[in-house]
């Protein structure tokens, strides 16, 4: 089983997350890691690395979603890249962690992030392009 | 050159920087004088990567400023200079990278240092050279985002004011 690391600024990370499980039920090896405003990079590295050992205890690898891409939570997370097993998503959104839930056990983890990637940018739809459709 | 920004950042490139503070100073030219990530070739790699196409970079050493002062500096580009410490910003002024304001933004807090800001952490050594950049007529500032109050440096009581 893949596991899950959701790091975002504030505390969205740790809302996704519990959005995600209210609605698929509990979601073993997720961890969500909040960084603040002010908090110590080298501090947040070794938190990062810690979580990163606790949700790949049976080594299928971790996915690490972030919020935006050259935002501190990303910056950290490319920083374990060069370790086997790791792939990092920036951009998370609900869509994207809820179809990671029913895929993480039947995918490896590079090919996972690459699906959910563009699940991912799918997912974002103005609302007035699928009125257009139905109406065209 | 123009330095439209001069800032002690810990987190050097990330989104207080790019979202913010380039469009805020209108900063077409980053950049970033720090040892550890100049040596560090995956890590400058992805550090580079986070930057967007439309601006340019540098990641140097302090060792690299001088030549990088000839190469590029003088034409007209409005520079952002980033530093992860007080030492840096200080070492990079004495090699010739002048600025007439400091920003203050991300100086975490750790063992032996004391908060002055939400986001400034100083100890001793960083006080002296807070207080020798005011010396040689530099305005040292705190402002993490654009959206701050900006509160100076006092050099009599080693806070900053309002």
């Amino acid at each position: 089983m893949v596991g899950l690391i959701i790091t975002a600024h504030g505390s969205i990370a740790a809302e996704i997350l519990r959005s995600a499980t209210s609605i698929m039920g509990p979601l073993p090896q997720a961890r969500a890691l909040t960084i603040e405003r002010g908090a110590d990079v080298e501090a947040i590295y070794t938190q990062l690395s810690h979580a990163i050992a606790e949700v790949n205890s049976d080594g299928d690898g971790v996915l690490i979603m972030t919020d935006m891409f050259g935002g501190t939570p990303a910056n950290i997370s490319n920083r374990f890249l060069n370790t086997p097993g790791i792939e990092v998503l920036n951009g998370v959104n609900l869509p994207m962690v809820l179809k990671f839930c029913g895929s993480r056990d039947s995918m490896r983890v590079d090919t996972l992030a690459d699906f959910l990637q563009r699940y991912g940018k799918k997912s974002i739809i103005n609302t007035r392009d699928i009125l257009g459709a139905m109406e065209g | 050159m123009s330095v439209v920004l001069a800032r002690i950042d810990n987190r050097l490139i990330h989104g207080q920087v790019l979202e913010a503070w380039i469009p805020h100073v209108h900063a077409d030219y980053i950049i970033v004088v720090n040892d550890a990530i100049a040596r560090d070739p995956f890590r400058k790699q992805l550090m580079l990567g986070c930057v967007p196409d439309h601006l340019q970079v540098k990641i140097c050493s302090l060792n690299e400023l001088p030549a990088l002062s000839q190469c590029h500096l003088e034409r007209r580009h409005n520079l952002l200079l980033l530093f992860a410490t007080p030492q840096d910003a200080l070492s990079a002024y004495e090699n010739g990278l002048e600025f007439s304001r400091l920003n203050l933004g991300n100086m975490h807090l750790e063992q032996g240092k004391r908060c002055i800001s939400r986001t400034v952490a100083i100890d001793d050594k960083d006080t002296q050279i807070l207080d020798r950049f005011a010396a040689m007529g530099v305005e040292v500032t705190a402002q993490c985002v654009p959206s701050d109050r900006i509160r100076c440096w006092d050099c009599t009581c080693h806070e900053l004011g309002s």
